[in-house]
């Protein structure tokens, strides 16, 4: 039976954060998670990095913790920080009031605010409304919720640590009291196991109710939906948020070649099975085109959902918040003992630019209870080592300069030199199989064999593949062909992929079908039914 | 530019070029007005007339004459329907016509489909194939190999071998088909699409060291070649029968990548053939807007820096569906966009759906509705005012060709009755 000291059950930035931090500390770790890394909300979020501007008013409490993380994640998390900086814009009609007392809340709060002339904005992001009152300058930055995830488990693993993906915690065993360890089922196999251990942190996010349940202990998590519009191009080139109280529909956030707006916040029952309705894409255009004129006109590429586990203290008997916003963001750590559970603890709530501040947090109470004395290394210790100088150089042998500076900045130095021996060998595999965001050959087969994965969806999350405007139109019939070619697919397995992530694919762009992206489901559909005849269920074509 | 013709046609995907064909060969002056080259430079280039019939859940239909009666029958709205089945022959006979005095002959009866392999490794039901890719049905016993090219984009050949091998089993034919990777073709890029390639192969040179490299992987049991489409583009079947005679071995040809080689070729030698049998073209020109004006069509033109206009007798509009532009979706309406003609399934966007991408789709099926003439039917209004106007192609409703497989059979058979209409009505 396999052991460790401590087995965290959830793969977002959370639970990510907390495997990296133990196993920095010297501590034996585990990792499971149900689905994929990054399967719960830590994905299906805005991307937005936090200065902690958006809370100054309402919750000085998170906004010092964003602006302290934010700080730190754009030191040692280059590889997932785009830092586009923000700003914040008082539109007319907007209370002129609030915009006052949220600057000097700023100011309270540590957070590098300056106003800037309206003229110079517009210079900035011609998009905006022109009609803007007053503009301000914060310290936001786009983050890439996958590529946090993937680089915590890199850098968790370079010191012992172990995560197993699609592993799903189906009980936690407790003897006379205490934690002994956990039953997880590998869902690909269906294979159950027994992992022993000392110490369980819950950091299952929205199921976090569910997870404490399996303990026996009562959690009470209310669920809220967010929806998100993605856009197909930066409609902005920094981080746009609506100066006024924290609403819907009120931040654009650019992220990689696209732009996401966001959000809605709806009461739901639970984390599963979560679309945007078309009422919310609606909405969120609506407001949208406050902020930047003629938005709803644009091509939306999808629509898509996450929700916000909030945690209720004092139980709240089940009742449901009227709007997400009010309960506080903060999160929460619980140790269950006082719950008769000794060795389980909670951390659950805040945001994803807190992660790393709740992990160290969780981290520090493990240590206290394991009797660990080490401190915290997360804040310090670079994620993801930068590529080096040569091996931007040697990527130049393969493509153009600006390429290479932008591959070297994503993949960091360990993934180059993986990336780098493939193309040694094969300098052919320099082709890209996804041209809209740039993932070679190379990098596809890397990701394919050097991590595990049941599906297309998965290498999407790793590489980007068909994140761009085309939305795996020519990429995924491109990478399900080379893994085939390069025998790490049969044929039953290629076909079923593929079927999936058009199946995916096309759930996501159900409610935002006009214009643009109409046209390119019904272009995709015909490259795949048509030219390809490719049958998701009737396989053998009735031969 | 003159400004008054007796037909002009809007559009030249494959509809519109029938149509402006069957106008000019009625002896009529014929101006084509497109924006762009339509959709024909996607398409696998063969004419499927129809593969496979509503409700039968992917099957491959191989007796097409047997399931355009059975269309005909369960599909009153499906533009076959509407035109009748006659015709729908009648068309088929002058693309078998037409196509050896383009130069690029098509095989095919009309009457039953072929089974021809696609890059992903399935197959895919079609009527009419051009000769380069006719001798790939799937069904012949002959040893096959699929070649590649490490260089060549969007081409897998041991996913396709595997593919058709599965296929064939399954039909207890038994797997016959093989496949082999070749280092890159010297002096060509590190990285090739499909039409690079063909451009590339059209130097002499070029396609010496190509035949080079084929013979050397042709074993005893190779009864006949695989290749992705890349024989050429402008010197149509050439490229693909110098091949064939220079190897002594039978070759095939599966479209591969975006645009296709089969299709970019096949609509550039018919736009060439047209032009020479007298047909005008104006290409990147958009229509803005057409109406029927004492007793003439006025077409508005959007040119650079300038509007102009001009009248046609009668009118054929061939502008596409939501894929060709000649249909646009807001998020509350989908309208026609040159002569705002009543569109069905026009409210669809604002409707609540659950299609699944796999079936029949809604938006592919909206489109103009037209009685068996091709003349709108008019919902509202004065009849007077869709005097001399025809539709074909996509921008009619009723069909789905992602899964009917029946788009270039309709493009075709609706251009024709469309053109002949034009050029006689009176
Ligand atoms: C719409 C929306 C927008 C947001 N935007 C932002 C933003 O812009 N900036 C920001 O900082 N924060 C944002 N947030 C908040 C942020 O996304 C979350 O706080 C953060 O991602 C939570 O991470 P987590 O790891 O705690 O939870 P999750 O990422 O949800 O991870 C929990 C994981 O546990 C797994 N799991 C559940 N049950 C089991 C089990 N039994 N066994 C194994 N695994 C299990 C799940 O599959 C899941 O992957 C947003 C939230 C929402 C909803
Ligand atoms: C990827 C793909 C693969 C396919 N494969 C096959 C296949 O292998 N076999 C098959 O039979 N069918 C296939 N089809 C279906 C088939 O291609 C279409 O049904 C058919 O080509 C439609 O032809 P069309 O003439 O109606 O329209 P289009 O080809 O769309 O032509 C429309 C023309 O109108 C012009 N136009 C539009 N609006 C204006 C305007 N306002 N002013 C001026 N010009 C305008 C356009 O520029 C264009 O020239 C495929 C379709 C796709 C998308």
């Amino acid at each position: 039976m396999e052991k460790t000291d401590v087995l965290v059950i959830g793969g977002g930035a959370t639970g990510t954060g907390v495997l990296r931090d133990l196993a920095l500390r010297g501590v034996d770790a585990i990792l499971a998670e149900q689905q994929d890394l990054a399967y719960g909300t830590s994905s299906r979020f805005h991307g937005l990095l936090h200065s902690g501007a958006r809370y100054a008013v309402n919750d000085p409490e998170s906004a010092r913790e964003c602006r302290q993380e934010n700080a730190i994640l754009k030191r040692i998390a280059r590889c997932c920080v785009d830092d586009t900086g923000g700003l914040f814009v008082l539109l007319p009609g907007d209370d002129p009031g609030y915009a006052d007392d949220w600057f000097a809340a700023c100011l309270r709060a540590g957070i590098a605010v300056q106003e800037i002339p309206a003229a110079e904005a517009l210079s900035l992001e011609p998009n905006l409304n022109p009609a803007l009152k007053r503009v301000f300058r914060v310290p936001d930055a786009s983050i890439d919720g996958f590529a946090l995830v993937w680089a915590n488990v890199g850098s968790a693993a370079g010191h012992g640590a172990r995560a197993y993906t699609y592993t799903r915690v189906d009980r936690i065993i407790v003897r006379d009291g205490t934690v002994s360890g956990a039953l997880v089922t590998d869902l690909r196999t269906g294979e159950q196991r027994q992992i022993e251990c000392r110490f369980i942190v819950n950091a299952a996010g929205a199921w976090a109710g569910q997870v404490a349940r399996l303990a026996g202990c009562e959690l009470k998590i209310l669920a809220s939906k967010g929806s998100l519009l993605v856009f197909n191009h930066r409609v902005t080139n920094r981080v746009v948020n609506r100066l006024r109280r924290p609403g819907d529909g009120d931040i654009i956030v650019p992220q990689d070649t696209v732009a996401i707006l966001g959000t809605t916040s709806v009461p739901v029952d639970g984390p599963e099975h979560l679309g945007s309705s078309r009422a919310e894409v609606d909405q969120l255009l609506l407001l949208g085109r406050d902020l930047v004129p003629g938005l709803d006109e644009r091509r939306v590429l999808r629509s898509f959902a996450g929700v916000r586990p909030l945690y209720q203290e004092n139980g709240g008997e089940g009742q449901r918040p009227q709007d997400g916003r009010a309960v506080a963001r903060q999160f929460a750590l619980v140790d269950h003992e006082r719950q008769g559970v000794r060795g389980l603890i909670t951390v659950v709530g805040g945001k994803l630019t807190t992660f790393r501040l709740m992990a160290e947090q969780a981290t520090n109470l493990v240590c206290v209870l394991l009797e660990h004395d080490a401190p915290c290394r997360t804040a310090v210790e670079v994620l993801l080592p930068e590529a080096t100088a040569a091996q931007v150089r040697q990527l130049q042998r393969y493509f153009s300069p600006p390429v290479s500076q932008k591959m070297a900045e994503r993949l960091g130095r360990a993934d180059l030199d993986q990336l780098l021996g493939i193309l040694s060998r094969n300098g052919w595999k320099r082709q890209f199989v996804c041209e809209c965001e740039q993932v070679c050959l190379a990098e596809l087969e890397w990701r394919a064999t050097g991590s595990s994965w049941l599906r297309l969806g998965d290498l999407r999350c790793r590489t980007r593949l068909g994140m761009g405007t085309c939305q795996g139109t020519i990429c995924a019939a491109r990478a399900i062909g080379q893994l085939y070619q390069d025998g790490m697919l049969d044929l039953g397995r290629a076909r079923r992929l593929l079927g999936e992530f058009l199946d995916e694919r096309w759930k996501g762009n159900q409610e935002v079908l006009w214009g643009d992206q109409l046209r390119e489901r019904l272009y995709a559909r015909n490259v795949y039914l048509n030219l390809h005849n490719f049958q998701k269920e009737a396989d053998d074509y009735g031969l | 530019m003159i400004m008054d013709y007796d037909v002009i046609v809007i559009g030249a995907g494959l509809s519109g070029l029938i149509a402006a064909a069957r106008a000019s060969a009625g002896g009529r002056s014929v101006l084509v007005l497109a924006r762009g080259q339509g959709v024909l430079a996607l398409t696998t280039g063969c004419i499927d007339i129809l593969g496979c019939l509503p409700g039968s859940e992917g099957r491959c239909l191989t007796d097409v004459a047997g399931g355009l009666q059975r269309l005909a029958a369960i599909d009153p709205d499906h533009p076959y329907a509407k035109i009748g089945l006659d015709l729908v022959q009648e068309s088929i006979e002058f693309w078998q016509q037409v196509m050896p005095a383009v130069g690029y002959p098509y095989c095919g009866s009309g009457a039953v489909n072929y089974l021809l392999p696609t890059a992903l490794g399935t197959v895919r039901p079609t009527a009419l194939a051009p000769a380069t890719m006719a001798g790939g049905d799937i069904r012949n016993e002959a040893g096959t190999l699929v070649v590649g090219w490490l260089n060549l984009l969007d081409w897998h050949p041991k996913l396709i071998a595997d593919g058709i091998n599965d296929l064939r089993n399954r039909r207890g034919l038994g797997g016959a088909w093989s496949s082999v990777m070749l280092d890159a073709l010297p002096g060509a890029a590190p990285e090739l699409t499909p039409v690079m390639m063909a451009r590339f192969l059209e130097n002499a040179q070029h396609l010496e060291l190509l035949i080079a490299g084929l013979r050397k992987s042709l074993t005893p049991g190779t009864g006949r070649l695989g290749l992705p489409a890349v024989l050429g583009i402008d010197e149509g079947a050439a490229l693909f029968r110098q091949v064939e005679t220079r190897l002594g071995c039978p070759v095939f040809e599966i479209p591969a990548g975006q645009p296709t080689v089969t299709g970019l070729r096949l609509a550039q030698l018919l736009i060439k053939f047209l032009k020479q049998y007298g047909v005008g073209f104006r290409f990147n020109v958009s229509v803005l807007s057409a109406e029927r004006r004492n007793g003439a069509w006025q077409v508005m033109l959007d040119l650079p820096g300038r509007a102009a206009v001009v009248t046609g007798g009668a009118l054929v509009l061939a502008t596409g569906g939501l894929i060709g532009r000649g249909l646009e979706a807001d998020r509350t309406q989908i309208r026609e966009c040159v002569a705002g003609l009543p569109v069905a399934g026009r409210d669809l966007p604002g409707q609540a759906r659950e299609a699944s991408g796999w079936g029949r789709d809604p938006f592919a099926m909206a489109g103009v509705v037209v009685d068996g003439r091709m003349r709108p039917v008019a919902t509202d209004g004065d009849p007077e005012q869709y005097r001399r106007l025809f539709v074909a192609g996509s921008t009619l409703a009723g069909y789905d060709p992602a899964v009917g497989k029946d788009g270039l059979g309709v493009a075709l058979a609706t251009g024709y009755v469309a053109g002949n209409a034009a050029a006689t009505e009176g």
